[in-house]
């Protein structure tokens, strides 16, 4: 072989060896830049109360603040937003939406009763100024606790606070 | 009218004095045990935040006056006292903050319906009957006794000072005082109410804290007798093992019982113990006896074979050095 050859080679080689290399730190570069953004944590809003603890996450929404966190039994948040307030509160499994009812009523002295379904009731106290609760019960097959959450509202400010009522219901997540 | 209210109040309290039947105790309420618990004491208090009208505060307060009562009372029902205690000073509180909101709408001019006035004194009167009718029971502890008694004085200042404040009331309406004399008068009356309220509560805190001493220092009286008169044998290992069981059960059952009923037991007990002890401590002797006259009668045994032994060999060497004599003899023949 003569000696041209024999570089043309030795070059060639050189050349695969340095485009292997190249190509193999584009390839690594691309996986870095290709990592897959969820839409959804782009979409998701910051979180207002997190409790990884049991996976229960509230996301901002209106003008909703974290008040109180207690964990005594079980856990308890309160929240506000001007004159609507909120509690959520979990409760073991063992509980159903008409022992929660009948221990709440218990607790809260004379009410009228304004309405009830499978999963929410409604009450009001009887006085000159009187005060409306609102209470949810959210139940999920993964989770090994049921959420109780209340809404309380002068009966006065019931109408104006409503959406704001949907829309905290909208952003508590738990499984 | 105000009068009529007064005679109104009066006359359910004696009714509800000769009831034999708890009147809470008929009425639903939330354990303290509760899950819900915690939640409902947080939605109390939001609905007093959220209410405007000072005689709604006054009877919302009075509400939770009412719901402490019947939880304190489920409380004594489970033999949870120091919790009952708790609740107890609740329902002081609740009943204290009612009177006061109730004379804050008064001075604010709010309009207090005769309906509510009448409610409030309905529920003083049945809370001084509940609170009397609990005093009677012998299952409750002395501490809790206490406690009662405190809430009970404290109810009735409430119910006095209310009567008072309608005396006055009347007197300003039939032109008997001026406006300005009413609003002094009512000052002094509030400042009267604040001393009292005051002077009950260190006195119903003093009295618990000299009942506290009282159980640390018999306790520790009963521990320093049972240390002194352990004896470190093993007969008196299951003494001991007793002492330390009767003292788990004295701790579980401190908060239920009353400090006569727990000194009584005490004292039993000790004297039990003290029996135990010296039956135990002459066994022991009786075994030392019988021990120490066993290895006398041993070491005689080995005296006396020792003995045996030595004469034994002297008898031998005796029979020795006489063959050997003869042996003598016989060859000098």
């Amino acid at each position: 072989m003569s000696f041209k050859k024999r570089l043309a080679s030795f070059l060639l080689s050189i050349g695969m060896v340095a485009f292997a290399g190249c190509n193999d730190n584009t390839t690594t570069q691309q996986t870095v830049e290709v990592k897959p953004i969820s839409i959804q944590e782009v979409d998701k809003p910051a979180p207002l109360y997190e409790n990884e603890a049991i996976n229960l996450l509230v996301t901002q929404s209106g003008d909703w603040q974290v008040d109180t966190e207690a964990r005594s039994y079980n856990l308890e948040v309160t929240l506000h937003t001007q004159q609507l307030h909120a509690i959520i509160s979990t409760v073991s499994t063992t509980q159903n939406f008409a022992g929660v009812k009948q221990e709440l009523l218990s607790s809260v002295g004379d009410v009228e009763i304004l309405s009830e379904n499978d999963e929410q009731f409604s009450f009001q106290s009887k006085l000159k100024s009187p005060v409306r609760t609102d209470v949810f019960i959210k139940e999920s097959k993964d989770a090994n606790y049921h959420l109780v959450i209340v809404f309380m509202s002068p009966v006065s400010e019931y109408d104006r606070n409503q959406p704001e009522m949907k829309d905290l219901l909208n952003h508590i997540h738990f499984d | 009218m105000k009068k009529t209210i007064f005679s109104i109040v009066l006359g359910t309290g004696l009714l509800l004095n000769t009831g034999q039947v708890s009147a809470l105790e008929t009425e639903k309420s939330i354990h303290p045990d509760s899950e819900l618990y915690d939640t409902s004491r947080v939605m109390e208090e939001i609905e007093y935040n959220l209410t405007d009208s000072l005689s709604d505060k006054a009877i919302l307060q009075d509400q939770y006056a009412s719901e402490r009562l019947k939880e304190s009372e489920a409380a004594l029902e489970n033999g949870d006292s120091e919790t009952a205690e708790e609740l107890l000073e609740e329902a002081q509180i609740s009943t204290e903050k009612s009177a006061v909101d109730l004379e804050e709408a008064e001075v604010s001019g709010e309009e207090i319906s005769e309906e509510t006035e009448k409610s409030l004194a309905e529920s003083l009167a049945k809370k001084i009957a509940e609170l009397e009718l609990l005093l009677t029971r012998e299952d409750i502890p002395e501490s809790a006794k206490i406690g009662i008694s405190s809430v009970l004085k404290h109810v009735e200042i409430i119910s006095k000072r209310a009567e008072e404040r309608m005396n006055l009331q009347e007197q300003l309406v039939n032109a008997d005082l001026t406006e300005e004399e009413y609003k002094n008068e009512m000052k002094s009356l509030n400042e009267q109410f604040k001393e009292e309220s005051e002077l009950n509560r260190s006195e119903a805190k003093s009295k618990r804290n000299e009942l506290k001493t009282l159980r640390k220092e018999t306790k520790e009286e009963r521990k320093n007798s049972k240390k002194q008169t352990t004896v470190n044998s093993d007969e008196t290992l299951p003494i001991n093992e007793e002492i330390q069981e009767v003292e788990r059960e004295i701790e579980e059952n401190d908060d239920f019982e009353s400090t006569d009923n727990f000194e009584e037991k005490i004292s039993k007990e000790s004297e039990e113990l003290i029996e135990h002890e010296e039956k135990a401590a002459e066994q022991n002797k009786k075994q030392a006896e019988k021990a120490i006259e066993r290895a006398k009668k041993e070491q005689e045994k080995k005296e006396r074979k020792e003995q045996e032994k030595v004469e034994k060999s002297n008898h031998k060497s005796l029979d020795k050095t006489e063959d050997q004599e003869q042996d003598a003899e016989d060859l000098e023949d």
